[in-house]
């Protein structure tokens, strides 16, 4: 009998035994007697051991805020099937309503309350030092995706400048050759969108030493070059006061003194210019330019200067304009007049013909402007210098490349 | 007037299948064709007498073409023969449009200007030419027609002046021979005389060719053509042309 006691006690443990969870909150759970524990502890399956070829897929995982209890339902009648500790890491499946739907590293899934989870963290393993540093940090905020850079209205034609300015902080570069020789640079950056600031180089003022007479000049002048200026605009945007405003710009270029023979020169140029888009694929530009221009003679100590010439602000006023067609997307035709003074240093300087000394010549140019990016486009076309004199020869063939970058912008945005 | 209308019509309709090429002369009048953008071309010859020309063109969006180069194509003559060439570098620039582009039936068509670098000769053209594609039962036929201005200036100073002279074209790609095509052209060049010769110090001269052309690579071709002007036979001439980006 005794035999069969010990028989049975030893049966008995051994049950016992077998019925043991592995989990430990369960064992704590069922110690304590709760009513509430799980009649029935589901055997969970073990932690997945990923192979070294297949890393475990990232996963996002939550904690929670203190000792909660898992639910068999969103209920909190359902049964509890476990407890989950602050230090476990849980996958969040699903919310609904107030529970979150979780699943732990035992594989055991069930409801908590919302409310008992902590703020999300990276997916990292539960023994990953940085993992536990990024616990204690805040979530951050995911940066927005910066919107693409839009397109520039650029602020000149060919020769002839636009009523539209740089935007704030972009820089435009225009770089151009032509068959006379002419070089030509322009360098600007757009000053808060109502201004820009430039430094070029210009190819069309031009000059003559031997003739005497302003035909003749004109058959034999030549550019004076390199010729550097300094050119300040400020206006206002495309329909930035009413709707179908064009863009306003007054203009202001100045030279720095340049020496031509025994001839030190100078010119400046104030421009107020009008542009408006014609739907999508074609712009007009209009304006006024109002010229000086002068040169001093190093032998003779004179100054000859457009203001004191017979004709007054008739000889300084001129009218230009531009015309731009897109027939093909990304392909610009570009039509312009524009003016630029001729020194004639022996012409006369007596008489009604007083004036031929510095004239205003127009230039008709026409050309082609094709974006390769949206970071450079390249230019070529023909530029008459002197239209009123005919001269087939006289045509310059020109290229030219431009780039224009937002990159000070964004830099300065980044800073901000 | 109404039939010429109508078979024009119906000749400009069958053109569609045949797509015009992008090479832009004849065998030295200009086409009216344009490269497409992005597209680089380029083009070198050799003749029996030794003058040889290079040059390289970009097609810039579409509806224009920038070239640089050289030729010898410009005669410098003396008092008893124009044994010798000018040699030049050039720039061009054309802008069109292509065929019909504005309308049905409508023929390519170019501006062009051309301006030799600076020098004390100078060579100036601009011309407009037209081009159309039209398919035929002997196969494929390309027509060019326009006007070209001339100017030039010699040594001494004399000038040409603003001349007009009118350039024609005619190409025929044969049915049974989709690569090969057969040219015709005349075009007009200015004539540098020396001093003290009977003419006058410049001119405009004609100069006509004829020859065939084998488009023997998707990229490139090779023409064979013979040569002439109205002072000279200039003999035969060989040029290979290339296409990249196309």
């Amino acid at each position: 009998m005794k035999k069969l006691w010990i028989v049975a006690l030893v049966a008995g443990i051994a049950a016992t035994a077998d019925a043991q969870p592995s989990d430990p909150y369960n064992h704590d759970a069922g110690g304590n007697g709760s009513a509430q524990a799980p009649p029935q502890e589901p055997q969970p399956p073990p932690p997945p051991q990923p192979g070294p070829e297949q890393p475990p897929p990232q996963q996002h995982t939550v904690r929670v805020l203190g000792r909660t209890r898992m639910y068999e339902l969103p209920n909190e009648a359902s049964a509890v099937m476990t407890y989950v500790e602050p230090n476990e890491q849980l996958v969040p499946v699903r919310t609904e309503g107030e529970w979150t739907y979780v699943e732990n590293w035992r594989g055991q899934a069930g409801w908590i309350k919302t409310s008992r989870v902590a703020a999300a963290q990276a997916p990292a393993s539960p023994d990953d030092a940085a993992a536990e540093e990024a616990k204690q940090e805040p979530p951050k905020k995911p940066e927005k995706p910066r919107p693409p850079d839009p397109p520039v209205d650029l602020p000149m034609l060919i020769a002839a400048p636009t009523g539209w300015l740089l935007p704030a902080a972009v820089l435009y570069s225009r770089t151009g050759l032509d068959t006379g020789g002419g070089f030509t640079s322009d360098n600007r950056v757009g000053l808060g969108d109502v201004a820009e600031f430039g430094v070029k180089t210009l190819d069309q003022v031009r000059s003559c030493s031997g003739p005497t007479t302003l035909s003749d000049c004109a058959n034999s002048a030549s550019a004076i070059q390199p010729y550097f200026t300094a050119i300040f605009r400020m206006g206002v945007g495309e329909d930035r006061l009413f709707d179908g405003q064009p863009g306003l710009v007054l203009g202001f270029e100045k030279s720095f003194e340049r020496d031509d023979g025994d001839n030190a020169t100078r010119i400046a140029e104030l421009t107020l210019v009008a542009s408006k888009k014609l739907g999508d694929r074609a712009s007009i530009h209009v304006g006024a330019a109002f010229w000086d221009a002068e040169f001093t003679n190093s032998t003779s100590d004179t100054t000859v200067a457009l203001h004191n010439l017979d004709g007054g602000f008739a000889n300084q006023i001129r009218p230009f304009a531009g015309l731009a067609a897109s027939p093909i997307a990304k392909s610009e035709l570009l039509v312009d007049l524009s003016w630029a003074p001729q020194f004639c240093y022996a012409c006369n300087t007596s008489g009604p013909t007083d004036n031929q000394q510095i004239r205003l010549r127009p230039e008709l140019a026409w050309g082609v402007r094709y974006k390769v990016a949206d970071w450079m486009l390249l230019e070529s076309g023909v530029r008459v210098p002197d239209i009123g004199n005919a001269n087939l020869l006289d045509a310059q063939i020109y290229g030219a490349v431009t780039f224009v970058t937002w990159g000070l912008r964004h830099a300065v945005d980044s800073v901000k | 007037m109404r039939r010429f209308a109508i078979i024009w019509i119906a000749l400009a309709a069958r053109a569609a299948a045949a797509d015009p090429p992008t090479v832009d002369h004849v065998v030295t009048a200009p086409t009216a064709w344009l490269p497409a953008a992005g597209t680089a071309i380029g083009s070198a010859s050799l003749d029996q007498h030794g003058t040889s020309s290079i040059v390289v063109g970009y097609g810039l969006g579409g509806i224009a073409e920038v070239e640089l180069g050289g030729d010898g194509d410009v005669d410098q003559c003396d008092s008893v023969a124009c044994k010798s060439r000018l040699y030049q570098a050039r720039a061009t620039f054309r802008v069109g449009a292509r065929q019909d582009e504005w309308f049905d039936g409508q023929p390519a068509l170019v501006f062009g200007v051309q301006e030799s670098l600076p020098g004390t000769r100078r060579v100036g053209e601009a011309y407009v030419v037209a081009s159309r594609t039209l398919g035929t039962g002997f196969g494929s036929w390309r027509l060019h027609a326009g006007a070209i201005a001339l100017d030039a200036t010699a040594d001494d100073g004399s000038r040409l002046g603003f001349t007009v002279r009118p350039i024609g074209a005619i190409e025929l790609v044969p049915a049974q021979y989709p690569k090969t095509t057969m040219m015709l052209d005349v075009t007009w060049l200015p004539e540098l005389h020396a001093p003290g010769s009977m003419t006058a110090p410049v001119q405009a001269a004609w100069l006509g060719g004829f020859g065939v052309r084998y488009q023997a690579l998707s990229w490139g071709s090779i023409e064979l053509a013979i040569r002439a002007s109205s002072v000279e036979d200039r003999g035969v001439m060989v040029r290979i042309n290339g296409v990249l980006g196309q």
